[in-house]
């Protein structure tokens, strides 16, 4: 009973500040986070940002050097047989025993899992169905296109039906129809109230799928909330870059009044302006206007649109990006 | 679509017996094996075949070896050994190397079986299909031997033979699947064994060479090796049969040793070889490849 209530209760996944180390690189610098049942957290960074140390370290394939996970409130080093016959994992690209039908590989991953006997036809049809691989059911893997072993990789992940659902990378090399479809799928699990944790370094991916987000870099964990709150800060900012002449703290003071600037900075005679993406298409003749009346000339000006991915890094690291707190 | 938790529970030992289904699986689908198991198969009839037509020539006054044609059998199996232990090799080899080197790893290690289950159940799964390849070879020798030698005696000892047989090969199928693990490179892990396999019967008939012209006691030192414990199966059978059949002998066996301390020093093998896996496999982090 003890087990059942520590269950109830606890958050489905707790992570306390966990590090992690490949010789002088430090993959993991202390992360930690907590997510709830039904959440469908997105885990964004940049390739070789951590995120796939950090699922790995969750799944129990790598040891952190300190910290701990919690998953269901059980250890999974202690318990996990357990603890993962509840949960489901796609590796990033995943790469399926090729020796075996997809019909096959997932007949072993219901039974490894504890479906029961009677039930895994039904389950593996049902599977097969949704990932759209009927008709493929039984060839080899290894005749399998990328995108359909990465389709066959979430089918694996569900067919135990999990209460934890861990997905590094989901989508990355699906076709468009593919990528809206399970993004749509993996939406109705959490409204289901499975808890799904989904890597990506597509920011559209994430914004499209997530309650909440998480972002990593460079084993920092820079923002962790819930999604709404994350894109107000950084999405599709445009970056406007002038030079002027005369006082730039002065044109900057004036530019800060405009309720469109989310940021800027001085540089000598250049000042850096972050112009939310929401903004009206006049933005840069206020911005003109505002320096002229600072008593400043404008001797030159460049305008950009941030690169998504970029954006959310720079955004946070500009602001000292540490936004840290359980999600809801 | 919920799926209930599965009756009668959940057990390790279940577990491990869907790891062994996997690992028979992977192992058979893999060509090298099968063409292995065909030379084996091939190597005992094809020997077969070739001494019952050297023995027509003989009674024709052509080949004065005496012969007992009744122990044929023991002869025949001794001609794949060779082959058997290299697929003892390939299939230890390439055990958990190939998981790594296929990334398939990850998969297989996230599921809710624990390292240990993986690791007794793909261990259990490479035996079942050894023993069986090395039984079928026996039996396949024994119905040969009928059919080029006629009727067979001392048959009494063929399990005790088709055990040492077995117990002895594992020697080289525990060190290639330890090399599999701590390299994960499945060409290392096949390479070496293999190459000692070649290498350590010249170097114990060198040692014997040693040992009898210089008159010193130098056979310990070919009996600590490991090919010596993995001809076990030499050793079981009694020394006369072995001359009356005519068997060919390994250059080990001119180290014909006492069957316990063979059995005690595959143990010892076996056990170190395996103890350094599972270490390996229950520590170091499961990579990507």
């Amino acid at each position: 009973m003890a087990e059942i209530d520590r269950d109830a209760t606890a958050p489905v996944l707790a992570v306390r500040d966990l590090r992690k180390r490949y010789g002088r690189i430090e993959a993991l610098k202390g992360v930690s986070l907590e997510v709830d049942r039904g959440v469908l957290l997105g885990l964004l960074g940049p390739n070789g940002s951590g995120k796939s140390t950090l699922i790995r370290t969750i799944m129990n394939l790598q040891t952190p050097d300190s910290g701990y996970i919690r998953i269901f409130g059980r250890d999974p080093r202690k318990e996990h047989s357990t603890i993962y016959r509840r949960v489901g994992y796609m590796p990033e690209l995943p790469n399926l025993p090729d020796f075996m039908s997809g019909r096959q590989f997932l007949e072993f991953v219901a039974r490894v899992n504890g479906v029961p006997s009677g039930e895994i036809g039904v389950r593996v049809r049902e599977m097969l169905e949704l990932v759209g691989l009927s008709e493929a059911a039984d060839r080899r893997i290894g005749k399998y296109s990328k995108g359909m072993v990465q389709r066959l990789g979430v089918a694996q992940a569900l067919i135990h039906d999990p209460d934890l659902v861990v997905l590094d990378e989901p989508t990355l090399g699906m076709d468009p129809e593919g990528r809206v479809f399970f993004r749509e799928l993996f939406r109705d699990l959490a409204r289901e109230g499975k808890t799904i944790l989904m890597s990506s370094h597509l920011l559209e991916d994430v914004e499209k799928t997530a309650s909440h987000l998480a972002i990593i870099y460079r084993g920092d964990l820079l923002f962790f909330g819930e999604i709404d709150r994350a894109l107000s800060l950084i999405s599709g900012d445009h970056v406007v870059r002038v030079e002027v002449d005369g006082d730039p703290s002065r044109a900057a003071e004036a530019l800060r009044g405009l309720g469109f600037v989310r940021d800027l900075s001085v540089d000598g005679s250049w000042i850096k302006i972050v112009v939310a993406r929401d903004a009206d298409r006049s933005f840069r003749r206020e911005i003109s206007e505002a320096i002229y009346r600072s008593g400043c000339l404008i001797l030159a000006m460049e305008t950009a649109t941030v690169d998504l991915e970029q954006a959310y890094i720079k955004s946070l690291r500009d602001r000292g990006g540490q936004s840290r707190g359980p999600a809801a | 679509m919920s799926v209930r938790p599965m009756a009668g529970g959940f057990s390790p030992l279940w577990r491990v017996w869907i790891v062994a289904e996997y690992e028979i699986r992977r192992s058979l689908a893999k060509k090298k094996i099968i063409v292995g198991i065909i030379l084996a198969l091939g190597a005992s009839i094809g020997s077969g075949y070739l001494f019952s037509y050297a023995i027509s020539l003989y009674e024709a006054g052509r080949l004065p070896i005496p012969v007992d044609r009744s122990l044929a059998w023991i002869f025949m199996f001794s001609i794949p050994s060779f082959i058997l232990a290299s697929l003892g090799v390939l299939l230890g080899g390439g055990m958990f190397s190939e998981e790594y080197e296929k990334r398939t790893a990850e998969i297989l290690f996230s599921k809710p079986p624990t390292r240990t289950e993986v690791f007794a159940g793909k261990i259990l799964g490479g035996l079942m299909i050894y023993v069986s390849i090395i039984t079928l070879t026996l039996a396949t020798v024994i119905v040969a031997s009928h059919i080029f030698f006629g009727a067979q005696s001392m048959l009494s000892l063929a399990p005790t033979v088709l055990a040492a047989s077995i117990y002895g090969n594992m020697v080289f199928f525990t060190m290639a699947l330890m090399f599999s693990q701590l390299t994960r490179n499945t060409l290392i892990s096949s390479v070496v064994p293999i190459s000692l396999l070649v290498i350590m019967p010249i170097i114990q008939a060198v040692i014997i060479f040693l040992e009898r012209t210089t008159g010193e006691d130098l056979a310990w030192i070919a009996r600590i090796l490991p090919t010596w414990s993995s001809d076990l199966q030499i050793y079981v059978i009694p020394r006369d049969l072995l001359v009356r059949s005519l068997v060919l002998f390994p250059t080990t066996s001119f180290l014909y040793g006492d069957p316990v301390l063979a059995a005690l020093s595959a143990t010892g093998y076996i056990m170190a070889f395996v103890s350094a896996a599972y270490i390996d496999i229950a520590l170091r982090d499961i990579t990507r490849g």
